[in-house]
């Protein structure tokens, strides 16, 4: 079963609408050769690309694995970041690419799930995580199939616009929204049942 | 609004298809300002995008809190310094291409088959009529042989063009799919002839 080991204790990311003005300024210093501008970008952001990372693999290892590897192609290919685009948009393609290529020759995400959920016996944890089972998030983990929570997660929890959306999963706008369509109803039809 | 089976009728699924595509300013507001259950529907998915939205910072996680300081470091360590810009590559990529466009031309100019003129008197510097005629004629047939060469190479590309007939094969399927629409959802009463609708004294 998907699930999170940890509840959250606080507003933990950043707020959706970062200023792009920062990010701007803080590429250019680091693209002048000024590393502390990149410890910047990699504080302000981590916490964001962490969770979605989370919330593809279950694994907080992996996630944290995953973040890493995200922010050095970041680095690496910094010069290659369009500046009229959203820089955390960018980050979160990166992330679901190196995400994917992470599990590609090894599990899938699902077997991962399983193997993590065996992995921890203690009664509390498991008490913990029968209380997350309740959750709308929780809940849409349980019904929507990978592609449908993904594009739920972006619009609404990492607040995206329907362009970045679309771009960040690999899809058209279109295609995006009737993803969209289909979850929220999935989800209205299970709130109504329940 | 609900049939006697309890499923939402199908104007009511266009409509809410419609208006997730191309939101609230679609021409399907009519049909909802007279539905109570798409009222009701829209309303309760408003309230599913804000408890979504409400949910995030429940299901959020810190990470580890030296994550950020290892990943930095990470990035100090093993990733080279990021590359300055693409102009180099392009600079180099337009002065290869130039080269080779000028080899290219260097070549073609060897190649041309010129007619072989008679030794002229260099004395004079006068181009003769006759070897601007054969001028003319050299670069006519060399027009000619290359439009020989590319036009039907042409047609037969475009022809052969995938994405041309994956645009047709896409025209059938959208004929296909309308004409079954057509066939299983428009009302029987709009199948009539236009004769038998438009005139009152029939009926």
């Amino acid at each position: 079963m998907p699930l999170l080991p940890q509840p959250a204790t606080g507003e933990i990311l950043p707020a959706p609408s970062s200023d792009f003005s920062v990010d701007a300024r803080l590429i250019a210093d680091c693209l002048r050769g000024e590393m502390r501008a990149f410890d910047e970008i990699v504080h302000l952001h981590t916490p964001r690309i962490f969770n979605y990372v989370l919330h593809m693999t279950r694994h907080r290892q992996d996630a944290e694995d995953v973040t890493q590897q995200t922010f050095i192609k970041a680095y690496t290919h910094l010069a290659s970041f369009d500046p009229t685009r959203s820089f955390i948009a960018w980050l979160l393609t990166i992330a679901r690419r190196t995400a994917l290529n992470h599990f590609r020759s090894a599990k899938n995400f699902e077997q991962v799930a399983e193997e993590t959920a065996t992995q921890d016996p203690t009664p509390d944890r498991q008490l913990e995580k029968r209380d997350q089972l309740d959750t709308l998030w929780a809940q849409a983990r349980r019904v929507l199939s990978d592609r449908e929570f993904e594009i739920l997660w972006l619009r609404y929890a990492e607040d995206m616009s329907l362009e970045d959306t679309a771009r960040i999963a690999g899809i058209t706008q279109t295609h995006t929204k009737i993803i969209a369509f289909r979850a929220r109803q999935r989800l209205m039809k299970l709130q109504s049942q329940s | 609004m609900n049939n006697s089976t309890g499923k939402t009728r199908f104007t009511c699924r266009v409509v809410r298809l419609k208006t997730a595509l191309a939101g609230r300013a679609s021409n399907a507001t009519g049909h909802v300002a007279n539905c109570p259950e798409c009222q009701a529907y829209f309303r309760t998915d408003e309230i599913l995008v804000t408890s979504l939205r409400r949910a995030t910072a429940q299901e959020t996680q810190r990470p580890s809190a030296d994550l950020a300081a290892k990943i930095a470091l990470a990035v100090r360590q093993s990733a080279p310094a990021p590359r300055r810009s693409h102009r180099p590559v392009a600079l180099s990529l337009f002065a290869g291409a130039t080269a080779a466009l000028a080899m290219a031309f260097f070549v073609v100019r060897e190649n041309l088959p010129i007619r072989p003129t008679a030794p002229k008197n260099h004395a004079t510097s006068e181009i003769s009529s006759s070897d601007m005629a054969g001028l003319v004629s050299d670069v006519d047939q060399l027009r000619i042989r290359f439009m020989n060469s590319v036009e039907p190479t042409a047609t037969k590309l475009a022809a052969q063009n995938p994405l041309t007939q994956e645009l047709k094969s896409v025209q059938a399927d959208a004929r296909s799919a309308l004409g079954f629409l057509a066939l299983n959802f428009i009302p029987s009463d709009t199948l009539q002839s236009p004769s038998a609708r438009t005139d009152p004294k029939r009926s």
